[in-house]
């Protein structure tokens, strides 16, 4: 409990210099608030161009898909302010910063990951605009175990991406050069934003969005369970999910250490 | 009270060898090559508390290999490590507030932002109770004379005064052991002259246990009475700069200004001319031989002045390096 | 020229030790494309044509589309901001050489290995091609496409420079390219936009670098139109490249060494 009073007021102070640092140069976060706006609008318009020739796509409507497609946005913009850290650990190692973060006391994984980024909360506002919006179309079941339940997974979403954020931003250890590795990282989110009825037509990637990154945990069930489609198993296999990854990168943080320190194993 | 202990200190690494050429890199795709580098090969030191000790050494001895196995950043591959009680590798949150390594060339200072951001930054990782951060803050101001720049955007500064904050945000939790690697890369000779000032007051006022190391021999003269000489991962050499001088250099320095032009190949016979530019000329002579060598020219040539001196300390230790027997 | 060559040769070469990003960059790329024709075989499933294109049409629309962009791509704009905001634009300017003719050698030299990839996929888009093939179309088509490559580059480079006033771009630079992406027709056919939309995208001048040489190969195109794009094209790279020197000069002037 110690540990996190501390670390949050370290948060704190970081989120205030990173707030400073961005007041710097208004002009640049303005453009790059708008810019991935826009990008949230014109997917939104492609799927409209769909819907307009077509009433149903895999069994979602447009109002369902709407509410999809707010949560996601909401989640992808939350995640990109504050939860997606740990892709940064290639640029900590880069550039050697990575040594002064792990001479700092407490949780050096912490430290590496912190991140806040607001300019992504437009963004992260406008699918939450969405989402509300959608609401007006009906489909939305509000009771409160309804509200409590997507709540309780929408979190674990956020938690379950984090420590994928871990294990990929970790293979900087191992390959200094990992952009394209982090850039595949971002591309495989986006399939979070795509209900999992998408993928059926090719086996092999319907297994794998529930397995390499367990995308349809991020946005697609919580939209189910929102909608009123709840699967237990779906649901007890994004915690589990979570678990694992979450063993998985501190093995994958731990044995990095080791690298970068030289043990020799 | 021995504030720092290094037995058998062993660290090497694996580095991958690659040809040079498309053959080359197309063979290191699928198979590579790996050699082994010493970096540190059974060092071994003890120093105690409040002292303040210089490490020397060519690029790629083992210098900062050793900072870094100290401050818990690398793992011994042999050898046992204490400091301050601590096993560094542990990296146990009581040692690492103790401690404070500052990596001449890199920053941690917010480059958009005033350093003061930065010290309350670090007050917070480490923990730092107001009272005692106010109070170390102001006498950090005043050793180092920050009190204006430290509210200026870090970028608007100049390296000398960003150097001193750069010193200010590592110490604002007063460390009782510092690790200086090259703190004054890249400075002026007044702001060098500051920095070991600071440096020197630090060192006395806090009884802080320092580690230094530093390619400028001024650093090390001003600084250190006790000098460790670590060479291709070994330490050839602890002690005293002015033991260096008595052990190591075999020749002193007579340089002599002459009233009349001299016949260089005459003096040629006494030593070895390190340099002549009339009417000055300094010769190298071996150390029985000096007085002799100094009668010599007193009696044969109109001489003005004569002096006799040790050699400059970089000569004796860039000799030291460059394949002299250590013994 | 030996020394630009040189350049071309380093910068193979020092891309080709970056094994696992190589790797990676093709398997994302391949995922990217995946993923398209996925969501799309979920619309055509429910429509059997859409806009005037069959499933097939539209398969056959990505596969072109995915070697022109294997062709024209290009971070020149992340790798100049990149030099700019770390200061390592001096250690180049102080090259005795043009530092635009060596980025773009540099630049070129990366790109090598694409044009193996992409040489393979003209001769199996050849193959399959619903139109037929003939050396002049071939010949036109290559004209088309190293024009594109040439205005993505210019573009990319103009992009780069607004480093030197802006800081940090790189987030600007991702969603212009979903814009200039999404107007040139790298999602979609322009045809599946709504009509007058798709008129207008015609006439911006993205679509001349990945729209056009697609619509050309698809033989969608008359002659007389291929002939006043072909122009279009030169007139763009013509207006940039001018651009690019003025910015560029101003640009430099203003650029401190940051000293990080």
């Amino acid at each position: 409990m110690k540990n996190f009073k501390k670390f949050f007021r370290v948060y704190r102070v970081w989120v205030k210099m990173v707030w400073l640092y961005h007041l710097e140069y208004r002009f640049n976060a303005i453009l790059n608030s708008f810019g991935s706006v826009f990008w949230l609008l014109g997917t939104l318009f492609i799927y409209r161009l769909i819907f307009s020739q077509v009433r149903v796509l895999a069994g979602w409507r447009w109002e369902d898909l709407l509410v999809l497609y707010g949560i996601y946005n909401f989640w992808w913009g939350m995640m990109s302010v504050f939860g997606i850290g740990g892709l940064r650990i290639a640029e900590h190692i880069r550039n050697g910063s990575l040594d002064r973060v792990l001479l700092w006391p407490g949780s050096g994984l912490f430290y590496a990951a912190m991140k806040f980024e607001p300019e992504l909360l437009l963004h992260s506002f406008s699918g939450l605009l969405i989402f509300f919006l959608s609401f007006k179309a009906g489909g939305v079941i509000l009771t409160v175990p309804h509200i409590f339940l997507f709540l309780v997974v929408l979190l674990n979403a956020f938690i379950l991406i984090f420590f994928a954020a871990v294990i990929f931003g970790c293979t900087a250890f191992w390959f200094t050069e990992n952009s394209e590795v982090v850039h595949f990282f971002w591309v495989w989110e986006t399939l979070a934003q795509y209900p999992s009825e998408f993928f059926k037509p090719l086996k092999f990637l319907s297994f794998a969005v529930y397995t390499v990154i367990p995308v349809v945990f991020i946005a697609a069930l919580p939209a189910e369970v929102i909608l009123g489609k709840i699967n237990w198993n779906l649901i007890a296999g994004a915690f589990l999910a979570t678990f694992i990854f979450g063993l998985l990168a501190r093995a994958m943080w731990r044995a990095g250490l080791k690298r970068h320190t030289g043990v020799s194993i | 009270m021995e504030a720092i202990t290094v037995s058998h200190l062993r660290k090497f690494y694996k580095v991958h060898k690659k040809e040079p050429g498309l053959l080359g890199s197309l063979k290191s795709l699928f198979a590579r090559k790996y050699e082994t580098i010493e970096a540190v090969n059974d060092i071994s030191f003890k120093i105690d508390e409040g002292e303040l000790v210089g490490f020397i050494g060519p690029n790629g001895a083992g210098k900062t290999t050793t900072l870094k196995s100290l401050s818990g950043l690398l793992y011994p591959d042999a050898g046992f490590l204490s400091v301050l009680g601590f096993s560094p590798w542990d990296k146990k949150a009581e040692f690492l507030k103790q401690i404070a390594f500052v990596m001449g060339q890199k920053n941690q200072l917010w480059w958009d932002l005033p350093p003061y951001e930065t010290f309350i930054l670090n007050k917070e990782i480490y923990e730092v109770p107001n009272a005692q951060f106010e109070q170390t803050l102001n006498e950090l101001i005043d050793l180092l004379d920050i009190k204006e720049v430290m509210t200026i955007q870090t970028r608007k500064l100049s390296l000398g005064q960003r150097m001193k904050c750069e010193l200010a945000a590592a110490l604002i939790h007063r460390p009782k052991v510092l690790f200086l690697d090259e703190p004054t890369i890249g400075l002026d000779v007044v702001m060098q002259k500051k920095i070991r000032d600071f440096i020197k007051e630090y060192n006395l006022r806090y009884k802080a246990t320092i580690i230094l190391t530093s390619h400028y021999m001024g650093d090390v003269k001003e600084l250190a009475k006790r000098v460790l000489v670590i060479d291709k991962g070994k330490l050839v050499f602890d002690g005293s700069l002015s033991e260096i001088i008595a052990k190591y250099a075999d020749h002193k320095l007579i340089s002599v200004v002459f009233s009349e032009p001299v016949d260089k190949i005459k003096l040629k016979k006494l030593g070895k001319i390190k340099s002549f530019s009339s009417p000055k000329v300094v010769l190298s002579v071996k150390k029985g031989q000096t007085a002799l060598a100094a009668a010599e020219i007193l009696k044969n040539f109109p001489v003005e002045d004569l002096n006799i001196e040790e050699p400059a300390i970089e000569d004796i230790i860039r000799e030291l390096f460059t394949g002299k027997n250590y013994a | 020229m030996k020394k630009y060559l040189a350049i071309l040769k380093t910068s193979f070469l020092a891309d080709l030790a970056y094994k696992v990003n190589f790797f990676f960059y093709f398997f994302r790329q391949t995922l990217q494309i995946l993923i398209s024709l996925l969501l799309w075989r979920t619309v055509f499933l429910e429509k059997l044509v859409f806009q005037g294109y069959s499933f097939q049409d539209l398969i056959y629309y990505f596969f072109i589309l995915f070697f022109v962009q294997t062709f024209v791509d290009s971070d020149a704009a992340y790798n100049l901001s990149g030099l700019i905001k770390s200061g390592d634009l001096s250690n180049s300017l102080l090259w005795p050489l043009s530092f635009f003719w060596s980025f773009f050698s540099f630049h070129w030299g990366k790109k090598v290995y694409r044009l193996f990839y992409f040489l393979l996929g003209i001769i199996i888009l050849a193959a399959v091609s619903t139109t037929g093939m003939n050396p002049l179309k071939i010949i036109i088509f290559a004209v088309i496409l190293i024009n594109a490559a040439l205005l993505i580059f210019l573009y990319q480079f103009f992009l780069g420079s607004l480093s030197f006033w802006l800081v940090n771009i790189s987030s600007t630079l991702w969603f212009l390219r979903q814009i200039t992406d999404l107007a040139g027709g790298g999602w979609l056919p322009l045809d599946f936009f709504p009509k007058n939309l798709s008129a207008f995208a015609r006439v911006l001048p993205f679509y001349l670098t990945v729209g056009f040489p697609i619509e050309f190969f698809q033989g969608k195109i008359t002659a007389v139109l291929v002939l006043k794009n072909i122009f279009s094209q030169y007139f763009w790279i013509f207006i940039l490249f001018f651009v690019v020197a003025f910015l560029w000069r101003k640009g430099v002037k203003e650029y401190e060494a940051v000293g990080k």
